[in-house]
């Protein structure tokens, strides 16, 4: 029993210090809230190190954009780069037509500036996500979304990024799988998702056959100890 | 640490030590193993879920590497599978990370009453690379079928195919490690004849 105190208390102490060490993790790494440090204010430096999609149709090399799909426990991230490549084209904001899933529901998904978008400027905007189930008017009041329209040497860019709350779409976070298309942009559909292993069933399984080890290993040699004695 | 969590640690100190004096031993196991599963997870989180996690996204990025059908991003947990067509983000967290299962076997294996403290040390780093190394191939096949095969395919490559073959490996894992089996007794026999080998020489 000594044996097992001893090593219990040294497991919890070397343990205690990871988890001592979690409010400075927590506090540094702004919690599970944003795991990805996206800020929703017009700056896209937070973005350059995220995965970036090339969106097109197939028949149009000229008109390409970088779209990326992010999504943790509590909101979803969206960025749109309307024309990185050659500045012009197709390189105003497309609002509308953005089909959003969310597990089993589907939402359609239109982000509305609210003021004039003008070279050089930054302006704010509303997200409308609009479901049958949840009805409504789909507009959505703790949805932030930004866009810049950047000038260039053929005309302008405009680069959006926003970001939604789960629970405006009442949907549940976690592991759900979340795809983004919109055919005004191009083919292509973006998901995110997460890759659970699916750990209560194993760990069950665990039990049920280490426990079965132990219940044949009792009896085992309660047996042998009574055959002894007799 | 909460005081919850501490004052839960110290209850259940006490019970398994009048369990273990009761002679109680099927029961000592579960509340010693389940116990510790408990408090190891609580205690786990953040710092061994987050080493866990890049630990499976740096196995997942080898695989990346060598083929470019995925690209990970470690900071962030996520392993991006670009098949141009319909990517598929993945993000690796707590629940993917094989913590929960690594924990289960540590608390079981901890309080299970055949083995000597040699042993259980064995079993238990053996074990840990087993359930790691099985999440690593569980992800690859993950990433090698929506490569090949779409975001359509992400959830027959996850949540049928990968999740079986990770469960197969696992339980083979437990079944050997927990019924003593032969193939669990010859490879700990075998290693400590090497270890003493190096040892003496």
């Amino acid at each position: 029993m000594r044996r097992v105190m001893l090593m219990m208390t040294a497991l919890i102490v070397t343990l205690l210090w990871g988890g001592l060490a979690t409010p400075v993790h927590a506090a540094s790494n702004d919690s599970a809230a944003n795991k990805y440090n996206i800020s929703i204010d017009g700056n896209f430096d937070d973005w350059s190190d995220k995965p970036m999609t090339t969106v097109k149709e197939s028949w149009d090399d000229y008109n390409i954009k970088k779209v990326a799909l992010l999504a943790d426990d509590n909101n979803i991230y969206f960025y749109l780069n309307m024309s990185p490549e050659h500045g012009g084209g197709y390189s105003t904001l497309q609002p509308s037509g953005y089909v959003l899933k969310v597990g089993s529901k589907t939402f359609y998904v239109t982000f509305k500036t609210t003021g004039t978008l003008t070279d050089g400027a930054t302006v704010d905007g509303t997200v409308n996500a609009w479901n049958s189930d949840n009805g409504g008017s789909g507009d959505l009041s703790q949805a932030t979304m930004k866009v810049h329209r950047f000038k260039t040497a053929n005309g302008h860019n405009d680069i959006m990024e926003a970001k939604i709350p789960l629970s405006e779409l009442k949907v549940a976070g976690g592991s759900q799988t979340i795809t983004m298309k919109n055919d005004n942009l191009g083919s292509q559909t973006l998901t995110a998702t997460g890759g659970s292993t699916g750990p209560v069933v194993l760990a069950g399984v665990g039990l049920i056959v280490a426990l079965g080890s132990v219940v044949t290993f009792t009896r085992t040699r309660a047996k042998a100890k009574k055959q002894r004695q007799a | 640490m909460s005081s919850y969590l501490l004052f839960g640690m110290l209850g259940w100190l006490y019970v398994i030590s009048v369990l273990k004096r009761a002679h109680l031993s099927a029961y000592y196991f579960i509340v010693g193993s389940v116990g510790l599963f408990f408090i190891l997870i609580a205690l786990g989180n953040p710092y061994w879920v987050w080493f866990m996690t890049h630990l499976v996204i740096n196995g997942v990025s080898t695989l990346g590497d060598w083929t470019h059908w995925c690209r990970v991003f470690v900071k962030y947990g996520i392993v991006y599978i670009g098949n141009g067509q319909n990517p598929v983000t993945m993000s690796i967290d707590y629940e993917c990370s094989g913590i929960i299962e690594t924990t289960a076997f540590v608390g079981l294996l901890a309080f299970f009453p055949t083995y000597s403290r040699q042993e259980k040390m064995f079993y238990l780093v053996m074990g840990a690379l087993w359930i790691y190394v099985a999440n690593v191939i569980r992800l690859m096949l993950v990433v090698t079928l929506v490569y090949f095969g779409g975001a359509s395919w992400y959830f027959t490559a996850h949540t049928l195919l990968g999740r079986i073959v990770f469960y197969v490996l696992v339980i083979m894992l437990y079944y050997n490690v927990f019924t003593y089996s032969e193939l669990s007794q010859s490879l700990y026999t075998n290693f400590k004849r090497h270890f003493s080998r190096g040892k003496s020489s």
